[in-house]
């Protein structure tokens, strides 16, 4: 049973259709990568899984429930995803380690203590334990965006999202952040990537799916799609960022 | 320079009136921030009633006069609630209400220059509305809040002015009385201008300086 | 405790030909207030960006002096201090002059504040296009600054309004000046207030939707 589905979604934005009849799933463990160009609706996909966003039309499963849209339940559905954003959106007022911490303590009621030592636990997974009690703004980028990967982390979810996370990084940095990001991959967790990145789409994904104007246009294992792309769309795309 | 004796003999008194000034101004800029903080949770809701009213309370308030206002209070107290109030009540009341209209728009704008990612950051760590509200952009908003809320201080300060209309003894008010004692108007009226100069220069000098370090930040 | 008080509206509204006669003194000291302010203001703003010491400390020390300042102070000193120096002005005057005055104060800033959003980039693009300063000026500087000035200037000209109200103490017979003629003859101070309230939210209003869609209008961007 795939952990996530999609059915149809439909979404209407400021009177354009940004996601058409968009269906997908992904199975548990698997590492899928979102490629696309600006506008694609890609960011906006990702969205609607965690509800951030609503839909207008289609369903999404989760573990094979539809997802509700009663507050109560969007709550509850948020936990089972942990979403990493381009702009990091780290707490701004709160160090390294409160900002992992914040959530375990303030919404799953873990002690303080618990919640800290986890916390540190997961910084030294992302190597920045010793960044601990070092504010964001003191950090570089690469360095923030591992303190938002162990953010989500430290909230046990299911799936996690990764909006564009390296889009906004220095190219020295970018290395840390895909080593974390191979990592988890490695480990078996469930991801759902939306990139540019393309050597990193090749290495660490299994399937990848392009979208362009709201729809997905090729699917398939990622060995095949990039090097034999069978629409003029997704050779147009690798053609342009292959020579960017 | 036979004014000199005049002006020692009533320095305290200016100096008092100063203070009663500064404090009828702290006193409205407090509660004003914490009805004001009140009304921008409620002008930020997504239930249009409290959005409504809350954005009427603000246009009206800043939109009319802080003498029609005080006036509004001055009689309208007495007259139709039957109580009969000190000038300090009739005031701070006036006050009160008018300062709680700027900082509603206040709050307002910060809570909302706060950026968008910091509110779907705090929803994906499983935060309901209010804890994302509370937790993470209210303190971010009250440092946004900062410069402008010193520049309402400011204003404030010199509004309180108008009360010496009705009678309540504050640094205008001071100088009129003096000028009536004394028959020296134009030192009564110096010394009146220098003393407002002196509180309201200085805070904006210091405005700036906090808003310089805030942007530093 | 609220008790029982009988609203008379109309005992108001009867002096409607005084209430017509306040908002027109108000808007006449308001307009004239704006028209001189604004000259004290170019003065100033250009006084703000002068590279000689002398000029801008003049017009910095003027700025200060009556934004740090209370207007009904200002207004005392132009109406009873001036007196006390034996120049005697009108009660109109010396609103005038202070309000002129206090309103130059804050356009000074508005104005300096349209000249500096042009910045140096745009005055390069158009030099290096060859063009010379005056017309630079002319077709780069001034409708861009002024697009940058129109609204501030819009809300200075509504607060000008609204500060009208505190020439009444000094018996300038404008709508609060007015209105507590009305009220103390009509003992119906509280409902005369409450009708000259909604004037001036009304004035505010329609100031408001004018200068919104009056901008929107004249700075229409051209594709």
């Amino acid at each position: 049973m795939p952990i996530l589905r999609t059915e149809n979604l439909n979404k209407h934005y400021d009177g354009l259709h940004v996601l058409k009849n968009v269906s997908f799933s992904v199975e548990r463990g698997e590492t899928l990568i979102i490629l696309g160009p600006s506008g694609s609706g890609k960011s906006t996909l990702l969205r609607c899984l965690n509800q951030l966003e609503r839909i207008d039309g289609g369903t999404i499963y989760f573990e094979e429930r539809p997802l509700a849209y009663d507050r109560r339940s969007v709550y509850r559905n948020r936990r089972n995803f942990g979403m990493i954003f381009q702009s990091f959106n780290l707490f701004p007022q709160k160090t390294a380690l409160e900002n992992i911490t914040l959530g375990p303590i303030t919404v799953g009621k873990v002690q303080r203590a618990v919640a800290e030592r986890d916390a540190l636990a997961f910084l030294e997974k992302v190597k920045l334990r010793d960044k601990a009690y070092t504010y964001p703004a003191k950090l570089s980028g690469g360095q923030q965006q591992r303190v938002a990967i162990a953010r989500a982390l430290a909230m046990r979810p299911k799936v996690l999202l990764f909006d564009e996370p390296t889009s906004a990084l220095d190219p020295e940095t970018i290395g840390e952040v895909l080593e974390v990001m191979r990592k988890l991959a490695q480990e078996k967790t469930t991801m759902i990537v939306v990139t540019h990145e393309l050597g990193f789409a090749r290495e660490i994904a299994e399937r990848i799916i392009f979208m362009d104007a709201g729809e997905i246009v090729e699917e398939g294992l990622s060995r095949e799609l990039l090097s034999r792309p069978k629409s003029a769309r997704l050779t147009a795309f690798l053609d342009a960022v292959i020579h960017k | 320079m036979e004014n000199q004796p005049v002006l020692i003999q009533y320095a305290v008194f200016f100096l008092k009136a100063a203070g009663i000034t500064l404090g009828i101004s702290i006193l409205s800029l407090l509660v004003g921030s914490i009805v004001g903080f009140g009304f921008s949770l409620l002008r930020i809701s997504k239930q249009r009633v409290f959005s409504a009213l809350t954005f009427a309370y603000a246009e009206i308030f800043r939109g009319t006069p802080i003498l029609v206002q005080l006036f509004l209070v001055y009689f309208g107290l007495p007259i139709v609630f039957h109580i009969n109030v000190s000038a300090f009540t009739t005031v701070a009341v006036s006050m009160i209400l008018y300062t709680a209209g700027y900082m509603t728009e206040i709050f307002r704008a910060a809570i909302q220059a706060v950026d968008r990612g910091q509110w779907d950051a705090a929803y994906t760590i499983g935060m309901t509305y209010t804890q994302a509200l509370f937790k993470i952009i209210v303190p971010q908003a009250m440092r946004i809040a900062v410069p402008p809320t010193l520049g309402q201080f400011i204003s404030i300060l010199k509004d309180s002015s108008l009360a010496s209309i009705i009678g309540f003894m504050e640094l205008t008010k001071a100088g009129m009385a003096v000028r009536a004692a004394t028959s020296s108007t134009l030192l009564a009226f110096t010394i009146v201008t220098c003393l407002y100069f002196a509180i309201c220069y200085s805070l904006s000098v210091a405005s700036w300086r906090v808003e310089l370090r805030l942007k530093k930040a | 405790m609220t008790g029982s008080y009988t609203f008379d509206f109309i005992a108001v509204l009867r002096y409607w030909p005084e209430l017509l006669r306040g908002v027109w003194v108000a808007a006449i000291l308001s307009i004239l207030t704006f028209l001189l302010g604004t000259a004290f203001g170019i003065f100033g703003a250009i006084g703000r960006i002068s590279r000689r010491r002398a000029v801008y400390a003049v017009s910095t020390f003027y700025v200060e002096l009556f934004r740090n300042t209370p207007l009904l102070v200002q207004m005392y000193i132009f109406y009873y201090g001036l007196d006390a120096l034996s120049i005697n002005l009108s009660a109109f005057t010396a609103a005038l002059l202070a309000m002129s005055l206090n309103s130059g104060a804050y356009e000074t800033e508005i104005i300096r504040g349209g000249i500096i959003a042009v910045g140096k980039g745009q005055l390069e693009a158009a030099f290096s296009i060859g063009m010379t300063y005056t017309q630079t000026l002319r077709k780069v500087v001034i409708p861009y600054a002024l697009q940058v000035i129109f609204p501030p200037l819009g809300n200075q000209f509504i607060g000008i309004i609204l500060g009208s109200s505190v020439a009444s103490i000094i018996t300038v017979p404008e709508i609060t000046y007015v209105a507590l003629n009305i009220g103390s003859r009509s003992y119906r101070d509280f409902e005369t207030f409450l009708v000259i309230w909604v004037i001036y939210l009304a004035l505010n209003l329609a100031l408001s939707a004018l200068f919104k869609l009056t901008g929107r209008i004249a700075f229409r961007p051209i594709f």
